[in-house]
């Protein structure tokens, strides 16, 4: 159900050395975030892209989906910070409201470069969590001395987000076969059954765990990582 | 205080304070702060996240069973934002009535549970990013929760009308988290003419489009949970205090 969760274990660089990889990962995200190059963006976006479709194999039509996920933020952003209000020197502009709206060669110049530097991000991001399983990621986690409750709730979160997502699929397809997404007015009427009934199952679930900890002789510290 | 109370608390605040501005707020993307920025922000989360961490902590002393609901709760949030519904947004309530006045949890404790469910979504989902963690934590785990739980404890002396009060406090959190995410990209991107005053207004004008009618749903979705989870009270379906 989760679709890069699905990639990160099946993919050919999952067994790589996991700090290699998260090494690679920050090289892009943070050193070329620093150095601001658009020159070094497109490198490392070519180079991700390579190692990610070429080496890891994810498939090249999925991963190009991805991309399209923070697509209408980029976009509203982008625009918003191009256009500029009552300035001078505008290439292009226009006189509506009372304001003189319009982009400036500069902000257009300051637009391809965040654009680019995104993109990089993102190339970098998308390889690091494609390849690499949430275990490995909690493992390094670890090792870099997060607090140990952070960890344990990881845990618990990671493990509970698949008992939901179950519980969500189940009742989302009752619902939708007995049309309870027709019209605006069902769906919200139908969003809001399913969220109440999810959150009865976190009292049911809680329960239930709680006889299977105490069963367990749990004592309060989940050993995990290991 | 007894154990129940505790499931009960921890649940509520979640729902109530937490759910609508995680699912489906305004993630800034990955890469899209100047590092500078994103370092400021997560900066400023520390407190917070110390914060919540001392009060999870102080609690788990009494009993075992808070960090399994805290983890479920944690899913359960996660999950609500993948939610795919065309134009609806999904978000949470919390009813309200018995024993609020004795939340244990304060948002403060949430801020934890924020933290990994957005770290989850940005590695799982690809909403949000890592370098722009600390940002987003800041608006939707900190700004917001404390918001809707800031206004829901002034509106609950009025017993008449929960609903309003909920609707009110959902809704007002979301926008919270609108306003501040604005401020946050317009004090990276000012305007070249106008500064940094004319890019909150540019920002909060593009993204009004989208947030405020979801803001508005959110709250409406939030009291109908409310009222089944109230009904369910009613018919013992939920033992929750």
């Amino acid at each position: 159900m989760l679709l890069i969760d699905k990639y990160a274990y099946n993919n050919k660089l999952r067994d790589y050395n996991p700090q290699a990889k998260f090494f690679l990962a920050c090289v892009g995200l943070l050193v070329f975030r620093i150095i601001d190059n658009e020159f070094l963006y497109i490198l490392n976006i070519v180079f991700m892209t390579g190692v990610t479709v070429l080496v890891a194999k994810i498939p090249f039509k999925k991963y190009l989906d991805m991309f399209k996920i923070p697509f209408v933020f980029l976009i509203m952003s982008l625009v918003t910070i191009l256009i500029s209000i009552n300035n001078t020197d505008y290439i292009y502009s226009i006189h509506i409201f009372g304001l003189d709206l319009g982009f400036t060669y500069e902000s257009l110049l300051k637009c391809k470069t965040l654009f680019l530097a995104v993109f990089s991000s993102l190339s970098s991001i998308y390889f690091l969590m494609l390849t690499t399983p949430m275990i490995q990621i909690i493992k390094g986690l670890k090792k870099i001395k997060v607090p140990g409750l952070i960890i344990e709730l990881m845990i618990l979160i990671y493990r509970s987000i698949f008992i939901f997502l179950d519980e969500m699929h189940n009742m989302d397809l009752a619902q939708r076969m007995k049309f309870g997404y027709e019209n605006k007015r069902n769906s919200i009427n139908s969003v809001s059954l399913l969220i109440g009934n999810l959150f009865r199952k976190i009292l049911e679930k809680n329960r239930d765990m709680n006889i299977a900890l105490e069963c367990k002789l749990y004592d309060g510290e989940f050993k995990v990582g290991d | 205080m007894k154990k129940k109370d505790l499931v009960r608390n921890i649940s509520l605040v979640a729902l109530f304070s937490l759910t609508p501005q995680i699912t489906h707020a305004m993630h800034i993307m990955e890469g899209f702060l100047p590092m500078k920025w994103a370092i400021i922000w997560g900066v400023l989360c520390i407190p917070f996240l110390v914060m919540g961490l001392k009060a999870i902590k102080k609690n788990l002393g009494k009993g075992a069973d808070e960090k399994m609901l805290l983890g479920l709760v944690g899913g359960f949030v996660f999950v609500l934002s993948a939610l795919k519904i065309p134009s609806v947004t999904g978000s949470c309530s919390h009813p309200t009535g018995v024993g609020l006045g004795a939340i244990l949890f304060g948002p403060t404790s949430m801020t934890v549970i924020g933290l990994i469910v957005l770290l989850f979504q940005s590695l799982l989902l690809a909403h949000g990013g890592l370098t722009t963690l600390g940002a987003n934590v800041f608006s939707m785990a900190i700004v917001g929760p404390f918001v809707s739980y800031g206004i829901f404890k002034l509106l609950k002396g009025d017993k008449k009308n929960p609903k309003m009060a909920v609707f009110l406090a959902a809704t007002l959190g979301d926008l919270a988290t609108y306003v501040m995410t604005s401020i946050q990209l317009s004090i990276a991107f000012p305007d070249s003419a106008g500064g940094m005053i004319a890019s909150i207004g540019k920002f909060l004008t593009v993204f009004a489009v989208t947030q405020i009618p979801l803001a508005i749903v959110e709250g409406i979705i939030t009291v109908i949970v409310y009222n089944l989870i109230v009904q369910y009270k009613e018919e013992g379906v939920l033992d929750i205090g």
